[in-house]
């Protein structure tokens, strides 16, 4: 297994690497000036040679590149222009608004996905098994920021049962720093008014986010049971007397979770691109948010950050997808 | 062929997202004749304001009193436009690197394939906006983006596909024969994998217009006063939730037609792969 | 001797795309306490779905029209699938399954998947049926038994994995254990091992079998008594050391000639077996059998006695009175 997760984190290198190379070329090679499409359309001819002179984009291109590798590997994604500060910094600051987003949202979309579409299997081809299957195809065309506006028309603004926007209530507090998650925070520090607030922030967001992997996994899960209904071992674990529930909970569910683990690490990457929309429309203050604030203003250098972390956070979300796919399905390890 | 037809006339959703998208792409060819007042793609009239849907405004009227059933069926054209230039030029740069990289290995299959993989390495609407943002906003970049993003995809699959019909022995009679590779490749094998492509093609379209809608919603697709749906869903936002119908319309014009690609990409899917079944 | 299972003139129909396939035509066999039979013909001809039959797990399209199957006076083919599970699958009848790789469900343990039939079907008590389990492992030479408890099915070989089966089905010390072609997948030295120390723990526990085959010399080795079928009928049956010996059914005559341990030359049967959808009628042997006349296209023959313990059914054998009496 130690063997196993060390191929599979040797294997992330050249991806990233490549990543590193792919935006090193975007910002520095495409463009005919790269200190002027850095700077932005606002810049003064003399802020963009100083850019000019900071990235030392007159040196030739190999050694930027080994320059880009060092700024990065020390941390140094530039600085936004529209916060005035380091990029890093603000990532830092609002990453962990955007995971606790992403993994509530994951969170829902797998505690209902898996069942429903166990449920669906079993009613194969009966009227649920056709509604799901209707629901699970739709659930990916719904565009998220629609989505978005039509809950808030419907809950925050017509029906006035949840709040419209933000992570937290003008006039509460946030919890004690722990985690940066509210919500463990709150139950870490047992606050329960608090708690109750940042769930209701967070359940319109988690929701819209929820929705389009909900249907995915819906759709994986349902074919996953299906597919292992009709295994050879189904049948003999029935001729040799298992009862059907304990076939069907035990020895079905874990062979269809494979694929639909599988799927989990690609859904993750649509979460946290989706998080721009959904943060950028319920006023979140993520990576998300921050990411769209940036395309607002025409402010090339936090996007690029945020290209480069969601690649980073992408990939490592994969390995531990791996992992568990792993853990399901001891053939895997073995066969990598 | 006809065996065909019969599966896919059996499956009704498939049918339905034939018939639907068979409309839509009608809507779009004849949008200027259906629209009731096709001059509203660009003029204004601050006279009927914000009207909501009635007998004179089926769909009501937007911010600067524009019909906004109008506004819906001329966006049809961009939408239908869009995704079929960013499919077809996706297709172009996918397919051959695929029948490259997969008819020839070596070093030609690693340097495509470890490529495709860095641009799989972050999610697709991510790459999409910094690229669009790169390039400058606007509806060209928009398209060039979601084409840089989409490519792999086509890659992938002619790649895998092609790797299994390599050592087919039609394809090594050929090279006894002599063919040219190019030849063998673009005549022999390209024909053989149609199918997967046509399917990937089909839920592209899907993705295209869902992804366009979302950079035009960002501001960083069609420039207003387009009648460009993801941007007509961000001009309503300021006027929530008194003038529910602005938002709500043009939103579920791109539910609609991505459903229907969707539906029928499925479908196809199904017949072309039967051992995929339903809803893989 | 009581017979721990009969079956009697057994039918069943499976519902296909083109029409009603008969697959079982009045199937007839039994099986004394304690006793071995073997079950043999050419594939599809019916063997799998007799053993499925047995065991209450036809698949939904097909139905018993006709006939009985009695296990230990119990009849199966009413029984209610609650029953089935709860009484007779696992409990009382083990099952030992044709290609053991695909039976075992590859992402659980194998002492999970061993032990699960105990936990539905054991003493109740854990820990003696996991003693019992191991013991059994020891019995079918697998090393280190309880280090095989905590491995999964593909670190196993094929002969190894047929023996854990083996060593599940005798785990709830079943009256019977039905086994399904089992060694088919093995090379040969692997088959005769595990087929010796079939017999030995099914003689010493006292378990009757019934084991499909498509080898007589399986039989020859194993069984005590032999059922011969072609397309859902069984044609011949009888103590395995007549039958071997003074084969009389046609079928059984050429079947035996095709085996490469006793035929002078490779003969093989012209033909094949004919599809059950549209089976001949009578004797669905008849289009291809060498001493064929014109009644036997009419009706299927009762079987005669031909000795004892040795019974066939062809118009051969005194075909005419019979035919009337039925």
């Amino acid at each position: 297994m130690l063997l196993f997760l060390l191929r599979r984190v040797l294997l992330v290198v050249p991806v990233l690497f490549g990543l590193l190379l792919l935006t090193f070329v975007l910002t520095r090679v495409v463009p005919s000036d790269p200190a002027a499409a850095l700077a932005g359309d606002q810049a003064t001819p003399q802020q963009i040679a100083e850019l000019r002179a900071t990235y030392g984009f007159d040196r030739p291109l190999p050694e930027q590149f080994l320059h880009y590798l060092v700024q990065i590997a020390h941390g140094d994604l530039g600085s936004s222009y529209f916060t005035r500060r380091p990029v890093i910094e603000d990532l830092i600051e609002r990453l962990p608004a955007t995971l606790e987003l992403t993994f509530f949202a994951l969170l829902l979309s797998v505690g209902l996905g898996i069942p429903l579409g166990v449920v669906a299997a079993l009613h194969h081809n009966r009227w649920l098994d056709q509604v799901l299957r209707v629901f699970s195809v739709g659930g990916i065309a719904i565009a998220s920021f629609w989505l978005a506006l039509m809950l808030q028309l419907v809950f925050a603004m017509e029906l006035d049962l949840l709040p419209l926007r933000g992570r937290i209530s003008i006039t509460g507090d946030a919890p004690p720093h722990l985690t940066g998650s509210y919500l463990i925070d709150a139950l870490v520090f047992w606050r329960p008014d608090i708690l109750r607030d940042a769930l209701e922030h967070i359940a319109l967001p988690a929701a819209t986010l929820a929705f389009g992997s909900l249907a995915t996994i819906v759709r994986f899960s349902r074919s996953g049971v299906l597919e292992t209904l009709q295994k050879d071992f189904v049948t003999f674990e029935t001729a040799i007397g298992y009862p059907r529930r304990v076939i069907i909970a035990k020895y079905v569910l874990r062979n269809s979770l494979v694929s639909t683990v599988t799927q989990i690490g690609l859904l993750f990457g649509g979460l946290i691109a989706g998080a721009v929309v959904v943060e950028a429309v319920f006023d979140w203050p993520g990576i998300g948010g921050y990411a769209a604030g940036a395309v607002f203003s025409a402010d090339f250098q936090p996007l690029l950050g945020v290209t480069l972390l969601i690649g980073a956070v992408y990939a490592g979300v994969n390995i531990v997808v791996d992992l568990i796919h792993a853990w399901i399905d001891p053939r895997v390890a073995e066969t990598m | 062929m006809n065996l065909i037809w019969l599966k896919f006339a059996r499956d009704r959703s498939a049918l339905t997202g034939l018939v639907i998208v068979a409309l839509v792409a009608l809507i779009a060819l004849l949008a200027y004749q259906i629209a009731p007042y096709p001059e509203d793609a660009f003029s204004s009239d601050p006279m009927r304001r914000l009207r909501p849907p009635g007998a004179e405004h089926l769909l009501g009227t937007d911010s600067l009193g524009r019909d906004i059933l109008s506004r819906v069926v001329l966006g049809t054209r961009i939408a239908l436009g869009i995704a079929l230039s960013v499919v077809t030029a996706a297709m172009a740069i996918g397919v051959p690197l695929g029948l490259v990289a997969g008819y020839f290995g070596g070093w030609r299959s690693e340097a495509v394939m470890r490529v495709t993989d860095v641009f799989l390495a972050v999610p697709q609407l991510i790459l999409a906006l910094a690229l669009a943002q790169l390039l400058r906003p606007s509806l060209e970049s928009a398209m060039a983006a979601l084409i840089l993003t989409y490519w792999p995809f086509f890659t992938r699959i002619v790649y895998a596909e092609t790797q299994r019909l390599r050592h087919a022995m039609f394809v090594e009679a050929l090279e006894g024969l002599g063919a040219r590779p190019l030849r063998i490749m673009f005549l022999h094998i390209l024909p053989n994998i149609a199918s997967p492509i046509i399917v990937r093609a089909t839920i592209g379209m899907g993705y295209a217009i869902l992804t366009a809608a979302v950079l035009g919603f960002l501001g960083m697709g069609a420039p207003p006063p387009q009648p460009e749906w993801g941007l007509m869903v961000a001009e309503s936002r300021d006027y929530l939730p008194d003038a529910w119908w602005f938002a709500t319309f043009p939103g579920l014009a791109i539910f609609l037609v991505v459903f229907a690609f969707n539906l029928l990409g499925d479908g196809l899917r199904d017949i072309v792969d039967p051992r995929l079944r339903r809803s893989r | 001797m009581t017979a721990v299972l009969a079956i009697r003139d057994l039918s069943v129909a499976i519902r296909t795309d083109d029409g009603l396939a008969e697959v079982l035509d009045h199937a007839t066999l039994e099986i004394a306490r304690g006793e071995i039979v073997g079950v043999v013909g050419e594939s599809g001809c019916g063997k799998s779905t007799l053993v499925r039959s047995v065991l209450g797990i036809l698949p939904p399209a097909a139905r018993v029209t006709e006939g009985s199957i009695r296990f230990d006076g119990v009849e199966l083919t009413t029984l209610d699938a609650r029953a089935m599970a709860r009484d007779i699958r696992g409990r009382r009848i083990g099952f030992i399954p044709q290609d053991p790789y695909q039976a075992f469900n590859p992402v659980f343990r194998v002492g999970t998947q061993l032990l699960e039939v105990a936990r539905w079907h054991g003493t109740g008590d854990q820990a003696a049926d996991r003693a019992r389990l191991i013991e059994l492992l020891r019995q079918v030479q697998i090393p280190d038994p309880e280090g095989a408890l905590a491995r999964y099915p593909h670190q196993f070989s094929g002969g190894q994995r047929l023996r854990l089966r083996i060593a599940a089905a005798m785990l709830c010390r079943p009256d019977l254990i039905i086994a399904d072609e089992p060694t088919t997948a093995l090379d040969v030295t692997t088959q005769k091992q595990i087929i010796a120390l079939l017999g030995a723990l099914a003689r010493e526990s006292g378990t009757a079998m019934l084991f499909v085959t498509h080898d007589f010399g399986v039989v020859a080795e194993l069984c005590d008594r032999v059922v011969v079928m072609y397309a859902g009928q069984t044609v011949e049956c009888g103590a395995s050391s007549v039958i071997l010996d003074r084969p009389r059914h046609p079928y059984t005559r050429l079947l035996l000639d095709c085996h490469p341990d006793r035929a002078a030359t490779l003969a093989g049967i012209p033909g094949s077996v004919p599809s059950v959808i549209a089976a001949p009628s009578g004797c669905r042997f008849h289009p291809r059998c060498p001493s064929a006349s014109p009644v036997c296209s009419t009706a299927l023959p009762p079987a005669t006695v031909l000795g004892p313990d040795h019974e066939a059914a062809c118009v051969l054998f005194g075909a005419g009175e019979s035919h009337a009496s039925a």
